[in-house]
């Protein structure tokens, strides 16, 4: 365990030792909150509802997609596909470590970093937009939310390794397969609009596939639009993709293993 | 029983084949034709606890793939292999916990961080001990003269300092079995001296075993007293460095030294005696057939004039290039 925790504190100093990068990078986050937001802003500045959100709801939605999106969907793990295909890998098979908990535990140190500056963002950005928050108040929901975050978590990072795994099979091409995860994200998770907009037939069809756990039904969990019954559906769909993922990462892993050639070295 | 095994080792890459030009891209596109490269092929060897032995070979004969499946980083195609008692692709951590790999090529240091935190991680990967650590990192750093350079980034290293970075990285946890591929590539010569000075006290004080490639004779030579040559993933050679010229060379090297200079008649009839590899007066040098030599050293000595004559045995240097030239020596 103790070797997970400094692979964590490692990661961490290595975080910081661009610290132009690194605040341009938060910089960066902050344009693309405001930007989201006052788009959705104008949407509403007349008010009413619209797809069932009324202007607190979406600008909350917008509000918090923003914040966890860095959190749940952030990965330093979108870098094992460029391990694979320079060989670097090869480093972490000689030693006695598990890859995956390497990686989760980089992922982690990472996560940790960006919410320890959100915090400032979250309320400087709360200051200057005023924006009309929804606060929910019912606890038990509240501490649901924070579950279906955790599996969030690791939905995203079974399913992001998975998508550098095949660069066993493809060498070279280390990003194709996570840009389509990353559109399928951003399309299908919920970034881009809340998924109850889409017709009822294509709503319950998504909500099966693990995508829209992302994002889209934490945030939704919520704001107390989802009711009782789909709360727990939606934990049993979720649950089922975690171990599901994990067990075709698993696979993937093995096999991809035997195909590996440690090139560049 | 002897530490590293191998047994009939072969491993084989599925490679396919592309022709040339935007044609041939498009084509491989659809219909690839597959082939398989032999990289190993059917290698056995045996290495005892404490040996230090020297993998020679030209670019593309197979040493660093038979290291690599001796790390455990590629399943073998055919083959058996033990090292410590353990199959290695089988990855255990008590297994992995006693030997290391070294690629001159190939760095496990964090680029952006000082070397000291790769090896605070390290020593936590392979979970050595406090004291442990703290002697071992000391006694490293002195024998490598790098104790001012531990807080350095490593991207602002030297080759060199970073290469002796990457050996502490390397030996924190204090392996049995080191695998040494290429450790001085591309470092100045009073580097290279440096790096085979402290490979050599290394093998002594801690009896590791040590598997060593290089493509500077120079490296096996000073530190290998057994090398194994390998060429086209087969074993030509097993045995004392010593032991390569008599086995392989089928010449001898007449050196001479002439008293005047040679009419044009001697000089042309000097090919018939052997190769002439030099002739400058007063310096001739031929290399003859190793039945033949002591007859044309007579020859010389009666119709030439000659001041001073040696027969010696080729440099193993010139072997080795004949092997890695291709010359079929088998």
């Amino acid at each position: 365990m103790k070797k997970y925790l400094t692979v964590f504190s490692v990661s961490w100093s290595n975080g910081f030792v661009y610290r132009l990068n690194f605040i341009l990078w938060r910089v960066r986050s902050v344009i693309v909150i405001l930007t989201v937001y006052f788009l959705w802003d104008a949407i509403f500045r007349n008010g009413g509802v619209i797809f069932g959100y009324d202007r607190q709801q979406i600008l909350t939605y917008v509000f918090l997609t923003l914040v966890l999106r860095s959190f749940i969907l952030g990965a330093r793990s979108m870098d094992v596909g460029g391990d694979i295909s320079d060989g670097t890998l090869a480093n972490y098979l000689l030693k006695p470590i598990n890859y995956h908990f390497f990686w989760l535990s980089r992922d982690l140190a990472d996560k940790l970093l960006n919410i320890a500056f959100s915090i400032f963002e979250i309320f400087f950005l709360y200051f200057i937009l005023q924006p009309p928050i929804y606060f929910q108040g019912n606890v038990l929901l509240l501490l649901v939310t924070v579950l279906t975050i955790l599996i969030a978590v690791f939905l995203n990072f079974f399913m992001g390794f998975i998508a550098s795994t095949t660069t066993f099979w493809t060498p070279g091409n280390t990003w194709g397969f996570w840009f389509i995860y990353l559109i399928i994200q951003e399309l299908l998770g919920g970034v881009m609009f809340p998924l109850d907009i889409l017709p009822k037939a294509a709503y319950n069809l998504l909500m099966l596939l693990p995508f829209p756990y992302l994002l889209y039904f934490p945030i939704n969990l919520y704001l107390g639009k989802i009711p009782p019954i789909e709360i727990f559906r939606g934990l049993a769909v979720s649950g089922f993709w975690v171990l599901a993922s994990y067990y075709v990462l698993v696979k993937f892993w093995q096999l991809g293993l035997k195909t590996f050639q440690a090139e560049g070295h | 029983m002897p530490t590293i095994i191998v047994s009939h080792l072969s491993k084989y890459y599925r490679v396919h084949q592309k022709e040339p030009g935007l044609v041939g891209s498009v084509k491989s596109l659809f219909a690839r034709k597959y082939y398989d490269v032999k990289a190993v092929n059917d290698v056995s060897f045996e290495i005892e606890e404490g040996e230090l032995v020297g993998f020679i070979g030209p670019n593309g004969a197979g040493k660093t793939t038979t290291l690599k499946t001796l790390s455990g980083l590629l399943y073998p195609t055919r083959g058996e292999v033990s090292v410590l008692g353990h199959i290695p692709w089988k990855r255990e951590a008590v297994f992995q916990k006693q030997f290391a790999l070294v690629m001159g090529q190939k760095n496990q240091l964090w680029w952006d961080l000082p070397a000291i935190e790769s090896f605070i991680l390290n020593k936590e990967i392979y979970e050595v001990p406090d004291e442990q650590y703290r002697m071992t990192l000391n006694e490293l750093s002195e024998l490598l003269e790098v104790q001012d350079l531990l807080k350095v980034q490593v991207r602002k290293l030297s080759l060199g300092e970073r290469m002796k970075m990457e050996l502490i990285a390397a030996l924190i946890h204090s392996p049995r079995v080191l695998f040494l591929d290429e450790p001085t590539i591309g470092l100045d010569v009073v580097a290279q001296k440096k790096m085979r000075d402290f490979i050599k006290v290394y093998n002594l004080k801690y009896k590791s075993t040590i598997i060593l490639t290089s493509h500077y004779m120079d490296d096996v030579k000073e530190l290998c007293k057994r090398v194994i040559i390998i060429d086209k993933g087969k074993v030509l050679f097993d045995g004392q460095l010593a032991q390569i010229v008599r086995q392989f060379a089928d010449h001898k090297i007449l050196s001479v030294v002439l008293e005047k200079e040679l009419s044009r008649k001697q000089v042309e009839s000097l090919a018939k005696l052997g190769g002439v590899r030099e002739l400058e007066f007063p310096k001739l040098v031929l290399e003859v057939p190793r039945e033949h030599s002591n007859k044309v050293a007579a020859k010389l000595l009666s119709a030439y004039p000659v001041a001073d004559l040696n027969i010696e045995e080729p440099a193993i240097e010139d072997i080795i290039r004949e092997v890695f030239t291709g010359r079929d020596i088998s």
